[in-house]
């Protein structure tokens, strides 16, 4: 009789909670959306690309708004990925290829909390590996003083990603694609600040916009461990990172709005030093330290009718392997790695869209670094240089569901276009159409 | 050594986690001042006018309160002050 009252409970619970987060408007993250009662595409280009009102939102600490009782919504994608030629002999690398795939699904507390203090949390469910773990965090303080018109927006941020505090959809942390396989084979380079320590770090740090011109930040990160280790919750210890001491993280940006902000325009600079120990598990001895420099700038222009964007980020990282090239785990005691992303997007009515991006990566040859000996994810000359492309459509039936069509090519993969890994497999064999199915609730 | 070196790492974590907290505590305070304004954003910052823009005005915008009387200046959600029931912002979005 318990466990029949139990399960009742339980299920009335479960359909209370499904009607509390379906009611009102259901749009980008919809607990923000019944904060504020505005519609998804007024703070969105198109979720989750943010429009000049959704950075205003953003900067605002996610306060403006009638505060919620429950502020939860939920996100559910559903995907399938097929890649160019699915090497019979390395199965391992291509798991559920070709399968539909419970991608992710996330739990948001995210609203207003006070005049001044709000909150971006989310919890999310990982359907391929059959694991849950804290992901993004972001709590913010935010203060208008000064005159109302001419003033200066002031802000904290509290956050366990290096760039997630970000309003612009140029940093790696927000940027394009928003969605990607879970499955598909990469390239083997990226920068630090490509979302390597995301829910491994926490960071703090002051935000300012003086004059709805000049952003500027900055802030400090560290090993989210003992009392901020709530901020990796889930995360397997193994692959948690551990970085030394406080490492700063900066940012400037200009911009300008126009044509009662139909128009917005941003050209920016932002970097991240980080000292990193080779062992996330030893957190003691010598570290690897990382320099991120990277400009960035957006274009947008948002009307009901049509939305066009576009993005440049270009990001080098100075590496200085000071702890691991006297292991041997590196070729080089340095190494310089650039990595570049242009962006352009178009929506018709909010309902129909079109991204198109080139991204490339290139940079010194580590033969120890890169040239693993391992097929298809290997590169057989030690080369981190990889270029290529997405071309993606999206439609939109509702303003909470998405449906995507992304395809990636390669034009150069770990190195090569052709016999990249010296087991003979190339560049575009590696390209892949992922359909996917995102919804908002 | 070991031992040293263990004790110099704590002392390191603890005096982080302390410039951090420090931080969360301090920083508020210091922004806090007398000019300090409610949490709405203000009307400039979202392009806020006194008229109508291609037929779009407040009195249909979903962030809208209307007082009573039908053609006294509302409240809005988002921005800040007295909102004309005929003007118009970049958050609009229909009822």
């Amino acid at each position: 009789m318990k466990k029949i009252l139990s399960a009742r409970f339980a299920s009335l619970s479960a359909a209370a909670l499904l009607a509390l987060l379906t009611q009102g408007n259901a749009n980008a993250v919809p607990s923000f959306a019944r904060q504020t009662n505005l519609e998804c595409t007024a703070c969105h280009v198109s979720w989750l690309e943010l429009a000049p009102t959704g950075r205003q939102f953003k900067l605002n600490g996610y306060t403006l708004g009638d505060r919620q009782m429950v502020p939860l919504a939920g996100m559910l994608q559903v995907s399938r990925t097929t890649t160019s030629n699915v090497d019979q002999s390395a199965p391992d690398q291509f798991p559920k290829d070709g399968d539909v795939v419970i991608q992710q699904a996330s739990l948001f507390a995210a609203g207003k909390i006070t005049d001044h203090l709000g909150i971006f949390s989310q919890w999310t469910y990982d359907g391929v590996a059959h694991h849950s773990n804290i992901d993004n965090v972001d709590i913010r303080y935010a203060q208008q003083i000064g005159d109302k018109d001419h003033g200066v927006l002031l802000g904290l941020t509290m956050n366990n990603n290096p760039g997630l505090q970000d309003v612009f959809n140029t940093v790696p942390a927000w940027g394009f694609p928003f969605a990607s396989s879970p499955v598909a084979v990469g390239p083997n380079a990226s920068t630090k600040i490509e979302e390597a320590f995301g829910q491994q770090v926490v960071g703090v740090g002051a935000y300012s916009l003086w004059n709805k011109t000049v952003y500027a930040e900055l802030s400090g990160y560290r090993t989210a461990d003992k009392a901020f280790s709530v901020f990796r919750a889930g995360v397997p210890r193994a692959d948690a990172a551990a970085i030394k001491g406080l490492n700063p993280y900066w940012r400037l940006a200009l911009q300008h709005e126009w044509a009662e902000g139909e128009h917005s325009v941003m050209v920016g600079t932002y970097g991240f030093n980080v000292d990193q120990y080779p062992d996330g598990l030893d957190p003691t001895g010598p570290v690897d330290r990382f320099h991120d420099l990277a400009f960035d700038a957006q274009y947008q222009y948002v009307t009901d009718a049509h939305r066009i964007s576009a993005q440049a980020n270009w990001i080098r990282e100075r590496q200085n392997w000071d702890a691991t090239f006297p292991q041997g785990g590196t070729s080089n005691a340095t190494d310089t790695l650039n990595t570049f992303h242009l962006k352009g997007t178009y929506y018709y009515d909010r309902t129909y869209g079109v991204n198109v991006s080139y991204f490339s990566a290139h940079g010194d040859a580590d033969d120890v670094l890169y040239n693993t000996g391992d097929p298809i994810v290997g590169s057989a000359t030690g080369s981190p240089n990889s270029s290529g492309y997405v071309l993606e459509l999206n439609y939109l039936p509702k303003r909470d569901i998405r449906l995507v069509a992304q395809y990636t090519g390669y034009t150069k993969f770990n190195g090569a276009s052709s016999n990249y890994d010296g087991n003979g497999r190339n560049a575009r064999d590696n390209n892949t159409l992922y359909l996917l199915l995102w919804m908002m609730f | 050594m070991t031992i040293h070196t263990k004790s110099l790492s704590r002392r390191g974590l603890l005096r982080d986690s302390a410039m951090l907290m420090a931080s969360l505590v301090a920083i508020p305070i210091v922004i806090i001042s007398p000019a300090a304004r409610a949490s709405k954003a203000s009307k400039s910052d979202f392009h806020y006018q006194e008229q109508p823009r291609e037929g779009k005005k407040c009195s249909d915008c979903a962030a809208y309160v209307a007082s009573p009387g039908s053609n006294a200046p509302g409240a809005c959600k988002i921005v800040d002050g007295p909102v004309n029931p005929n003007g118009w912002c970049m958050a609009y979005s229909a009822r």
